[in-house]
């Protein structure tokens, strides 16, 4: 494939798997490493595309991770399986190169008859013979910025799995007086959840390097500061699918990352034993259609990245949260009418969906036991 | 007087004749050399990308205009009959409430794009062309009361990646077989087919099949639905172009309908409307709840044997 055409690939935006196969032969076209080529080949359930502004989707490494790359460095929301976590490095590094360090595509028209106007073709807004124009003939690409921040939305295996390989292949800028020089030490980057994620990991006895170093316990913490352009803001819902569940939203872009409290693909996982809850997940849901504005009609606007599944917005979220409803309000009234937890299964108060949701075992399950301990 | 009105009519006859039988052999000249200009672009021009997967769309029907809709059919609360329904759709359709317009979420929700067709009252087709080559690359779709947009590509483009966000009208391409644009729709909201609780999961695919008959265009669509649906459904509509409709704005407002906070739904068998159709049409109950066996005529002689009228 030629570089022309893997540019045109790319100015599409679509950075779908096959997407980021191009990706990888520009890499090798640019700089000669096509070892990157055959590893992609070795993750095919590996997808990564954009979702808006500042946010881009990984998915296929077990929860889904949402990412904001840029000039700050590179923060993700959860980190994936652990057995995922060399193919979510090797994608984060793929993104990341094409994000921070662009390719200056050669323009497919120049001149002042191409459609849009004069100029609109050329290689950069500043003219033709510039110092940019001529990196991108004689193409050096600069040093990636880290991976600096990683956002567990729980501590389920499938999200946070991947905290030990991917922590440690990142940076946090320790400075002043912790380590000398601008940015101090490499140490791994820093892992951010709610309190009570980290509490439940310690009384689990879950391995210390899957550990957040840095957590919360306030009902929402803003970013201290802008990242990629952007504030970021983590919210605490709590008793959803536990009760240390963070989902959170990138102001800018408009992007929420939900994890475990809205999948699109599945049954919510409600961990009655770690905190969760059914009218918790229905005040989660609840939560993120009050924050989200459709661009109109119910469509758009503010997208959803849920824990698992495909990228969604507000229509989808409330025909989850609609389904959840329905669901909780039969169960409620079997329950009233004294049936056991056998009986209920045995109506199949989740027929209708099923087919779109996949087995309802345990969600019926901790429905259940949600509204029988009320 | 009495020869020449002779002659006139002969004279007169003999053209139209030859007329009648001239015309279809025109027609059928220029149906050719338009499917032979069209071959000639599609080797030319994938000759000259080579590599290049732009389809060029070679159809001869344009669809472009203003459309109103001429039949429509509408289902009342409880009509499900032809509907090949699974046993999810079956329970979908019937726990279904109509107050489920009144949630903040659904006020401003549009059809989905198979109940659209048969909602539109008007719509507006319109072109994209490419100006290099001058073929159609997409229509783009208005519907009165809907989304401003909805794309059909025809330049061969792939649906996108499971992970895409799915919308309320799908992802659509085409493609022309003959005169006849094919369309397959994937990456649909969950939503419905009609207002009455017949329900679109988001795993459903949509063929449509668009022709043009003069001022006529005829919609078919083929919805394959593998979680409420147990057979294809197929429907057809027709519109009549009429060059003095406008397909106006249509605003939306989300006000407080509904403060009791919970969404509105039946229990499974605690509908107490589903007979209301089937009674006042006298039609047996089966046969209103819908189902695959409802849409042949085998079912007639089923109900015949339960000894209830038809």
């Amino acid at each position: 494939m030629s570089t022309e055409r893997a540019i045109m690939r790319m100015t599409r935006h679509t950075l779908t798997r096959g997407g980021c196969a191009v990706a990888l032969v520009l890499l090798a076209v640019v700089s000669g490493v096509d070892r990157l080529a055959a590893q992609q080949a070795a993750q095919p359930g590996i997808q990564v595309l954009p979702v808006q502004g500042n946010v881009y989707l990984l998915g296929g490494a077990g929860g889904n991770i949402s990412i904001s790359t840029g000039y700050d460095g590179t923060l993700i929301v959860d980190a994936g399986r652990a057995d995922m976590s060399a193919a979510v490095l090797d994608n984060l590094e793929q993104l990341a190169t094409l994000v921070q360090l662009p390719f200056f595509p050669l323009a497919p028209c120049v001149g002042p008859r191409c459609p849009g106007g004069a100029g609109t073709g050329a290689y950069t807004g500043a003219g033709w013979w510039t110092s940019q124009a001529v990196n991108g003939m004689v193409h050096s690409p600069g040093a990636l910025k880290p991976l600096r921040f990683i956002v567990n939305t729980s501590g389920d295996a499938e999200h946070a799995g991947g905290n030990p390989a991917v922590r440690a292949a990142g940076m946090t800028f320790t400075g002043g007086n912790v380590a000398r020089g601008a940015g101090g030490e490499g140490v791994g980057a820093e892992v951010w959840a709610h309190e009570a994620v980290l509490s439940r990991m310690v009384g689990e006895k879950v391995d210390v390097d899957r550990h957040a170093q840095m957590t919360y316990d306030t009902p929402k913490y803003k970013w201290n500061g802008f990242f990629n352009g952007e504030g970021i803001e983590l919210i605490h819902v709590p008793a959803a699918s536990t009760d240390g569940d963070t989902i959170v939203y990138f102001r800018y872009s408009d992007v929420i990352s939900t994890g475990d409290v809205f999948s699109i693909d599945r049954y919510p996982a409600i961990h009655i034993d770690r905190g969760g809850s059914i009218q918790g997940t229905v005040d989660g849901l609840n939560r993120i259609l009050d924050m989200a504005v459709a661009q109109n009609k119910s469509q758009g606007g503010t997208y959803i990245v849920p824990g698992h599944g495909r990228v969604a917005d507000i229509g989808d979220v409330a025909n989850y949260r609609n389904m959840v409803i329905r669901v909780r309000d039969r169960i409620q009234d079997s329950i009233k009418n004294g049936q056991s937890l056998q009986q209920v299964r045995a109506a199949r108060p989740t027929l209708d969906f099923d087919g779109m949701y996949g087995s309802p075992d345990a969600f019926i399950e901790a429905v259940y036991r949600s509204l029988s301990t009320r | 007087m009495h020869i020449v009105t002779r002659t006139s009519v002969t004279a007169a006859t003999c053209l139209a004749a030859a007329a009648f039988l001239a015309a279809p052999v025109f027609s059928q000249q220029a149906a050719q050399s338009g499917r032979r200009i069209g071959s000639t672009q599609r080797i030319a021009v994938g000759d000259a990308i080579k590599g290049g997967d732009m389809n060029i769309a070679t159809g001869s029907t344009d669809f472009a205009g203003e459309w109103v809709v001429y039949d429509e059919e509408e289902r009342e609360l409880g009509n499900f009959t032809g509907i090949p329904h699974s046993e999810a759709g079956r329970m979908r359709a019937e726990t279904h409430d109509a107050s489920e317009w009144s949630t903040p979420e659904f006020q401003c929700r549009p059809h989905p794009m198979l109940a659209q067709w048969r909602a539109s009252g008007a719509v507006r087709i319109r072109k994209d062309v490419d100006p290099v080559n001058r073929s159609v690359t997409a229509y783009r779709v208005t519907f009165v009361r809907g989304l401003d947009d909805r794309v059909i590509y025809l330049d061969g483009r792939p649906h996108p990646s499971e992970y895409a966000p799915h919308t309320w009208y799908g992802f659509s391409t085409g493609e022309f077989r003959g005169n006849t644009l094919i369309i397959t729709t994937t990456h649909l909201k969950e939503g419905y087919f009609d207002w009455n609780g017949n329900s679109v999961s988001d795993k459903a695919k949509v063929t449509e099949w668009w022709v043009r008959h003069g001022n006529f265009l005829t919609i078919t669509l083929m919805h394959e639905d593998p979680v409420y649906l147990s057979e294809p459904f197929m429907q057809s509509i027709s519109y009549l172009l009429d060059t003095h409709t406008e397909v106006e704005y249509f605003p939306c407002t989300v006000i407080t309908e509904i403060t009791s906070g919970r969404f509105p739904h039946h229990l499974p068998g605690k509908n107490p409307y589903l007979r209301e159709y089937a009674e006042d049409n006298g039609i047996p109950y089966e046969a209103a709840r819908g189902g695959a066996e409802t849409m042949y005529p085998d079912f007639r002689l089923k109900m015949r044997g339960t000894g209830r009228t038809e």
